[in-house]
């Protein structure tokens, strides 16, 4: 057994998977596939299935849900591979299962084997509805209300920039339960509502910068009623559940940033040694060179951390909410870096739609920003450190 | 103290008219359709910005490169795209300015104040980029004109211009002295346009291939002496400071936007603009662009002041605006959040603008080469000089 302090290493079937991980990845997630599909900004819907019957998606839901029953870090590790490959494929592929974490954690046997199942196979995308358009991620003043009429929740309330709003077949929906709560994150729940529900309407959010195969979407809820068993967990426990589950998928995305990062950084380098200024391979110049040390280093650096944040979870080792918020944090700011630095290795080539840097570089900005700004990963650090 | 002279404060009304008036309502659009739009361009011309640069005997404004960089400036502060289309074709007027050739400025000057023709500036090929002595395209003496084949790529204003200033290579033995400068007229008889490239950013700016096959020359296009692309390209070096203006621009406009944003934008129940952490976003941003301008400006009263050796100064002008504008952009973005991401504010074309402005007109790295050899040379020194 291995102790906290001992250095990290990947198990032979956490190698095998990253292998497998990797295969996949060489052989569907290609370039001209992901130009194809981000110019007409579509979800790659026959990738996907593909990774589904191969396992990949919902890797860490337990068998009995269409899972392979794995951990976190196992998650990891293929959005990681697939990130690695293509940018906006990977994103699109690791949200595929958005949000369905909720459900996993902490809805009762009915919820996950009604929605979980589909999830695997293929046959459903998930959402999570948390952030509203005029309070972001500011969880004390949510507006979507749900109000209990008999056997019934009627919901009400805007979510907006909702990550695969638009393709969902089921979101999970933060609201404000209770509207006398003190504090009002006492007084909040959630729901898992299911696409065609009366009274919802989805609509794009609009023309983006990037992450163009993953769909987002403003959500109105009007008069919107569910039945009480789509309650997830007890009244009043929506604001901490969303927490935990927050902290279990700035896991996710730091894959996804480390992955983008670690791709761009290999493209740069194979680069940096066919291509010739004043008669060397740029790699011979020292300048770049170490342009190239510094993104290396920034690339190991975020890898080893996730995969530690990432262990440490799967350990059942509680209280690493500010290590996740770190890491998340870390790993975005290091793929904003070395993908704009990969873009400038390439120089002129590298600024053209032909080549995925630029792509990369336009994604990699969006780590930084979804699930919770970096902003708020470093509040949720700041509120750690004066505890 | 950089204080603005009432005539600058003209000129800078007189641009910024037409960037409010002409240019910001188009510049969503003309980027998301990567459409360079005729019609903006042709109130341009008949607004004088194709004529900025050129002598007041022949009809133009003869502006100074500090009046120059203000108008670019100003102008990039609404839409690179824009600045870029009327920025390439003054700094291909250059070097007919220089030259001291009056037939060749009689011929082409009328034509650019009557008939509004437009310039390109055609250097890099496949093979030299920031090795632009290692041109491949020939122009070979055949019976009193030059013969020129070859093939340009990434040039600006490439499929609008009318002319073409181009390099090629007269004396193949002579490394860089065997390179010479030509005004090739754009309906000539094996001129070509060739691929149009999709982009990043500067989209509404059409950038193309140029491909002479046997394109037959007149020797008196030869712009200034027989191998004199180095000589040349010494007199335009100050003129980095254009690029370095442009991305001033570019970073002004993403920054007034963000500090409007955090004005506005209610989060935890108080504008975004007093939380601490933004606030020092924001100054950090500020304090970035406030020193670039300041050195921009700087170096354009050096070069009105023939400062020699001006090398040094003309790279850091380029190179740390360009900087200062990629990490602004990228930070308005930030500040801006998943606002910022999307197209419906303009920060996050303008993060995409910016990234070229790193990379064309000699990438930063080589600009960093220039500087250091600067230093190697004894060229540059820190410390006031007291002659």
């Amino acid at each position: 057994m291995k102790g906290k302090s001992m250095p990290f290493e990947l198990t032979k079937e956490q190698r095998d998977i990253q292998k497998a991980a990797r295969e996949f990845a060489e052989g569907e997630l290609l370039p001209e596939v992901a130009l194809e599909h981000d110019l007409a900004q579509k979800f790659p819907r026959d990738i996907w299935k593909k990774a589904c019957q191969l396992g990949f998606i919902g890797i860490h839901f337990p068998e009995e849900f269409g899972g392979q029953g794995c951990g976190v870090l196992e998650n990891i590790l293929v959005t990681e591979q697939f990130c690695r490959k293509d940018s906006g494929l990977g994103i699109a592929l690791s949200f595929s299962d958005f949000a369905s974490e909720i459900v996993l954690r902490f809805g009762d046997e009915n919820q996950k084997n009604r929605f979980l199942p589909p999830i695997p196979k293929a046959k459903a995308l998930s959402a999570g509805a948390l952030t509203e358009p005029e309070h972001g991620c500011d969880p004390e003043s949510i507006s979507t209300t749900a109000k209990r009429e008999g056997s019934r929740y009627v919901l009400d309330g805007e979510k907006s920039f909702v990550i695969n709003g638009p393709t969902a077949d089921w979101l999970v929906v933060l609201c404000q339960t209770d509207s006398k709560a003190k504090p009002r994150s006492g007084g909040q729940s959630l729901f898992v509502v299911e696409r065609g529900a009366e009274g919802l309407k989805v609509v794009p959010s609009g023309e983006k910068m990037g992450m163009h195969m993953t769909g987002m979407g403003d959500i109105t809820f009007s008069k919107t009623r569910v039945p009480l068993e789509s309650r997830i967990g007890s009244e009043g426990s929506g604001f901490d559940r969303t927490k935990r589950f927050l902290e279990e998928n700035r896991m996710e995305v730091a894959a996804q940033a480390v992955g983008i990062a670690g791709g761009a950084l290999e493209k740069a380098i194979a680069y940096a040694k066919k291509r010739y200024t004043f008669g060397r391979p740029i790699i011979e110049h020292q300048g770049l060179q170490w342009m190239l040390a510094e993104m290396a280093t920034q690339v190991e650096a975020a890898r080893s951390f996730l995969y530690d944040v990432g262990s440490r979870f799967d350990r059942g080792e509680g209280k690493i909410g500010p290590q996740t918020a770190m890491v998340k944090m870390f790993a975005s700011d290091v793929a904003m870096r070395v993908s704009t630095d990969a873009v400038q290795v390439f120089g002129g080539l590298g600024y053209m739609e032909d080549l995925p840097l630029e792509r990369t570089m336009r994604d990699s900005k969006a780590t930084q920003i979804y699930l919770e700004t970096n902003q708020i990963e470093k509040m949720v650090i700041g509120d750690y450190l004066k505890r | 103290m950089f204080d603005l002279s009432d005539e600058q404060k003209r000129l800078l009304a007189w641009a910024r008219k037409f960037g409010e008036e002409v240019i910001a309502p188009r510049s969503a659009e003309i980027d998301l359709k990567q459409e360079f739009p005729v019609d903006v361009m042709e109130k341009m011309a008949e607004q004088g910005f194709f004529r900025v640069v050129i002598p007041k005997s022949y009809g133009g404004m003869e502006l100074n490169l500090t009046d120059l960089c203000l108008v670019i400036e100003e102008i990039a502060r609404f839409d690179a795209s824009m600045a870029i289309t009327f920025q390439s074709h003054t700094t291909s007027l250059r070097p007919l300015l220089l030259t001291r050739s009056k037939a060749l400025k009689d011929e082409i000057f009328p034509k650019v104040v009557k008939e509004n023709k437009v310039i390109a500036f055609a250097i890099t090929e496949a093979n030299a980029g920031s090795d632009s002595g290692a041109i491949q395209t020939s122009a070979v003496l055949q019976d009193g004109n030059y013969v020129l084949n070859g093939t340009k790529i990434y040039i600006t204003n490439g499929s609008i211009a009318d002319y073409v200033l181009c390099s090629a290579v007269t004396s193949p033995d002579k490394g860089h002295r065997g390179i010479s400068i030509f005004l090739v007229d754009a309906t000539s008889k094996g001129f070509s346009v060739g691929k149009k490239e999709s982009k990043m950013g500067l989209r509404a700016s059409p950038t193309t291939e140029i491909v002479f096959d046997n394109v037959v020359v007149p020797a008196s296009r030869m712009v200034g002496e027989e191998g004199g692309f180095p000589v040349l390209m010494k007199a335009l070096e100050a003129q980095r400071v254009t690029i370095g203006a442009q991305s001033l621009g570019v970073a002004v406009g993403a920054l007034e936007c963000a500090m409007q944003f955090a004005k506005e934008k209610i989060h935890f129940g108080k504008p975004l603009i007093e939380q601490q952490g933004i606030q020092f976003m924001l100054a950090d941003m500020v304090m970035q662009v406030e020193t670039a301008r300041a050195f921009i400006y700087k170096v354009t009263e050096m070069y009105e002041n023939k400062f020699e050796p001006i090398t040094a100064y003309a790279s850091i002008s380029k190179c740390f605006p360009s900087d200062v504008a990629m990490r602004v952009t990228t930070e308005a973005v930030q500040l801006m959040g998943s606002y910022g991401y999307m197209k419906q504010y303009p920060v996050e074309r303008m993060m995409r603008d910016a990234k070229v402005a790193q990379i064309y007109e000699g990438t930063n790295q080589i600009q960093r080469m220039l500087i250091g050899r600067a230093i190697q040379k004894s060229e540059y020194s820190s410390i006031y000089s007291l002659e």
